[in-house]
């Protein structure tokens, strides 16, 4: 293991399964599907009416967690960032090197808005929903943060653009320690939006399935800690994984729909086994973006297919038939359950899969009690409206398992 | 709530949303196949039908409408009154 | 990220600012009266305001960007369009294989478009809000409306945030094009001043709209170029300024900093041999943008220079993150 090498050395999570990354590997070992009647929001009068909720109780126990803050996506955020900072073995504050924060996100604070949505004219109270920076103003009470606090919004790619991001700057000393995740909270805007547009899912989001209608919308935030190998060992700690490689591309296409060929995802998935300088066959796991609208899934079958041609055909599943689709925070919750799934030896399956729809032929789709077997390389890749695509390489934390 | 409407202000509600001259939005000419419009834009031109209307269709109904002629034909299967 | 990068170009849509060297003497110049405006937002609780500010800037769209399909695009992409429109590229930009990326700060991009969603949302039957608006309201829409109508294949960032995202967004393209994702960078930020975002605005500032861009290549040699980009704390920050200060060999010409604290700026401004440049005093409150201006600004003061010129941008939070980076001609 080169001790330059970029390493993961702490997680952090909350998500629909509640507060802390064992929770939320529990849900995908039990393969529970977390989305259901949202709660937050008075939706009566909507079509459709679930989503992917951090519960009640869990943000009632944020109180005791993180200092207060009108965003719920800020104090998930401090929530994952102080879980993944422990995780790791580093304090919050001082004496851990040079910190910098890699964030990602596509609504930020602005969700605050939504709750003064009702009957009438649109009642407008809190102000920091006009205020992006201060989706970190909770992290920042709790940890010091002395290298760069970059906020990225490029879309529903924003979690793996972060861990690119934080992970280059790991590379190249710019800091020791690098924050990287991404959150977002239950947007009634997002919802209402998807409303009109017929996206949304009635019953459940079935990812890959020949039935699938729609997605639901999910929330949550995930934070990885990033260091080079070399401090994590010196610490006397194992790397939880690694940072084989990342890749950013666009389509350039148009700005909701995915291009027909996923050109852009197969340019970022070819260009992370060239740097990591790994075969297809290498690749033991396909975390998909897989949304579960009808437009986005068979492009993106084909694309990796098309991408990952081997002697096996890829074998991928998507977690958002679980989690909902967590926007800014689905990367990084997907990051996470990639690095848990190389710890775990398991790979996660399509728990709401009942029909494969042919179209998906090309690639192998996880069957959905998941599977056992030696997980070596997972790939997550992300992309969203706007046309920005990023992926991500992950692999084992110990060195004999590389 | 009006119940009734009309091909000319359909088809000016078409030309606004697609950003396309009035007179290429004939009967026939396919949204996305002949007038260049993406999904979101279809979705916007049938969601300010049903506001202007006030009604809502159905998803199948939505996505029947695949030209201007197949608008007014779900409108007209409706009930509604769809003058020249 | 890469030792430097070369700027090729740049593009702007400010408010009486016509181009580089306009940008220059604004900065050194008394700040202008700012027009006063009435903002409203409808179907909401909040009443309508009058405030000087500076703008309306019109996006005054060059020909490459094209004319049909914009009827819809928010005014912020707008800018950020002619902005970038406006940029000399290279002319292998727009070829398939090319990788030029789009890198964009904004603090305001798309927040008008998520609250009338909102409004509607408040007003309307479930299912009667505009779709069209929804993709708009986040904030990556200027760097997808540059990305996908200048047909750019490269990657395709957004950052928001304070005043360091402006010069954050040259340090992600700088890291985009050292690790070869993109071959060259179409960097940019923008802001638009509306009834929603005037609720966050500072008292003692005047909030401005406009965009900017920047075209950045790998390639070293004459013409401006940017290098040492720090991003740290206030500490660290100040002590970079008078570190470089203290010595000839690597005293900068000039300063340009983008803060919302005027006192901070005396007091860098204080017993240097340099002049110092306020952004916010000459072109209002951008937001994110500011960060972005700072570096422009020190590019312009670069070109309008008869000799060699090293000009340092910085930008500061009220939470004390910075972003620093040298702007220099040969």
């Amino acid at each position: 293991m080169d001790r330059d090498s970029v390493a993961v050395s702490g997680v952090g999570a909350v998500s629909p399964a509640g507060l802390g990354v064992h929770a939320l590997w529990r849900a995908i070992e039990d393969r529970r599907v977390l989305t259901g009647p949202v709660t937050r929001y008075d939706l009566s009068g909507y079509p459709t009416q679930q989503a992917a909720e951090v519960p009640p109780g869990a943000v009632a126990a944020l109180d005791s967690l993180v200092p207060p803050h009108e965003s719920l996506a800020a104090r998930y955020l401090a929530a994952a960032t102080l879980e993944a900072l422990g995780d790791a073995g580093l304090p919050a504050h001082r004496r851990r090197g040079r910190l910098g924060l890699f964030v990602g996100t596509v609504m930020g604070t602005r969700p605050l808005l939504d709750r003064a949505i009702g009957r009438g004219p649109l009642g407008v109270a809190e102000r920091a929903w006009a205020r992006p920076d201060e989706l970190l103003a909770a992290v920042r009470k709790v940890v010091t943060v002395d290298g760069p606090a970059v906020l990225l919004a490029p879309g529903c790619s924003a979690g793996n653009e972060a861990i690119a991001a934080g992970a280059a700057a790991v590379a190249s000393g710019e800091v020791d320690v690098a924050v990287c995740g991404g959150a977002d909270e239950l947007s009634l805007e997002v919802f209402a939006f998807f409303t009109s547009m017929r996206a949304l899912a009635a019953d459940a989001i079935r990812p890959f399935d020949a039935g699938r209608r729609g997605t639901m919308p999910g929330e949550g935030a995930a934070v990885l800690v990033l260091e080079r190998a070399g401090r994590v060992t010196a610490r006397g700690r194992a790397p939880l994984a690694h940072v084989l490689a990342t890749a950013s591309a666009a389509d350039a296409h148009n700005l909701t729909q995915p291009h027909p060929d996923g050109a852009g995802l197969i340019a970022t998935i070819q260009t992370c086994l060239d740097r990591a300088g790994v075969e297809p066959d290498d690749v033991d796991w396909v975390c998909a973006h897989g949304t579960g609208t009808p437009a986005n899934d068979a492009v993106e079958a084909r694309a990796v297919a098309k991408a990952l041609g081997g002697r096996r055909r890829p074998v991928l599943s998507s977690v958002k038939g679980q989690l909902g689709h967590a926007e800014g925070g689905a990367a990084a919750l997907e990051a996470v359950i990639g690095v848990r799934a190389l710890a775990h030896d398991l790979v996660p399956g399509n728990v709401t899969l009942v029909d494969p729809d042919p179209e998906c032929a090309g690639v192998d789709l996880v069957e959905p009690a998941g599977r056992r077997g030696p997980v070596r390389r997972v790939l997550s890749q992300a992309y969203g409206f706007g046309g920005a695509v990023c992926t991500v390489l992950l692999g084992k934390g110990t060195p004999d398992a590389r | 709530m009006p119940q009734e409407t009309s091909a000319t202000r359909l088809r000016e509600l078409a030309a606004d949303v697609f950003d396309v001259p009035a007179e290429e939005i004939t009967d026939g000419a396919a949204f996305y196949e002949d007038l260049g419009v993406d999904s979101l834009q279809k979705v916007d031109f049938v969601v300010r039908m049903e506001r202007q209307l006030g009604l809502k269709l159905t998803d199948d109904e939505a996505a029947g409408m695949r030209d201007l002629g197949g608008a007014i034909a779900v409108l007209r299967s409706r009930g509604l009154s769809v003058g020249p | 990220m890469p030792a430097s990068v070369a700027v090729r170009g740049a593009g702007l849509r400010l408010s009486e600012v016509e181009d580089l060297a306009a940008l220059a003497r604004r900065l050194s110049d008394a700040p202008a009266p700012a027009a006063v405006r009435r903002f409203a937002a409808p179907d909401t609780v909040l009443a309508p305001v009058e405030r000087g500010v500076y703008g309306p800037v019109e996006p005054r769209l060059p020909a490459r960007a094209g004319s049909r399909g914009l009827r819809s695009v928010p005014h912020e992409s707008l800018l950020a369009l002619a902005s970038a429109a406006d940029t000399p590229t290279r002319p292998e930009a727009r070829t398939p294989d090319d990788t030029t990326a789009v890198v964009w700060a904004s603090s305001t991009a798309g927040l008008p478009e998520y609250a009338t969603v909102c409004a509607e949302a408040s007003t309307l039957d479930p299912g009667f809000v505009a779709p069209a608006l929804g993709p708009a309201s986040a904030y990556n829409g200027p760097a997808a409306t540059v990305s996908i109508r200048l047909g750019l294949a490269g990657p395709n960032l957004t950052l928001t945030g304070g005043a360091t995202a402006g010069i954050s967004a040259i340090a992600e393209a700088m890291r985009l094009i050292a690790t070869g994702d993109a071959s060259a960078a179409l960097v940019g930020a923008s802001a638009t001043v509306t009834r929603w975002s005037l609720t966050a605005a500072h008292d003692h500032l005047t909030p401005a709209e406009g965009a900017a861009c920047l075209a950045l290549e790998p390639s070293a040699g004459p013409g401006i170029q940017l290098r040492e980009c720090q991003r740290t704390d206030l500490v660290h920050a100040t002590a970079r300024v008078i570190q470089a200060a203290a010595r000839p060999e690597t005293r900068p010409d000039g300063l340009v900093i983008s803060t919302l604290d005027a006192g901070l700026v005396d007091a860098l401004a204080s017993g240097q041999p340099f002049p110092v440049w306020h952004v916010e005093r000459s072109l209002g409150d951008l937001g994110a943008a500011g960060g972005f201006l700072a570096v422009v600004g020190a590019a312009a003061l670069c070109a309008a220079a008869t000799s060699p010129t090293k000009i340092l941008a910085l930008a500061v939070e009220p939470c004390g993150s910075t972003a620093s980076l040298e702007v220099s001609s040969s």
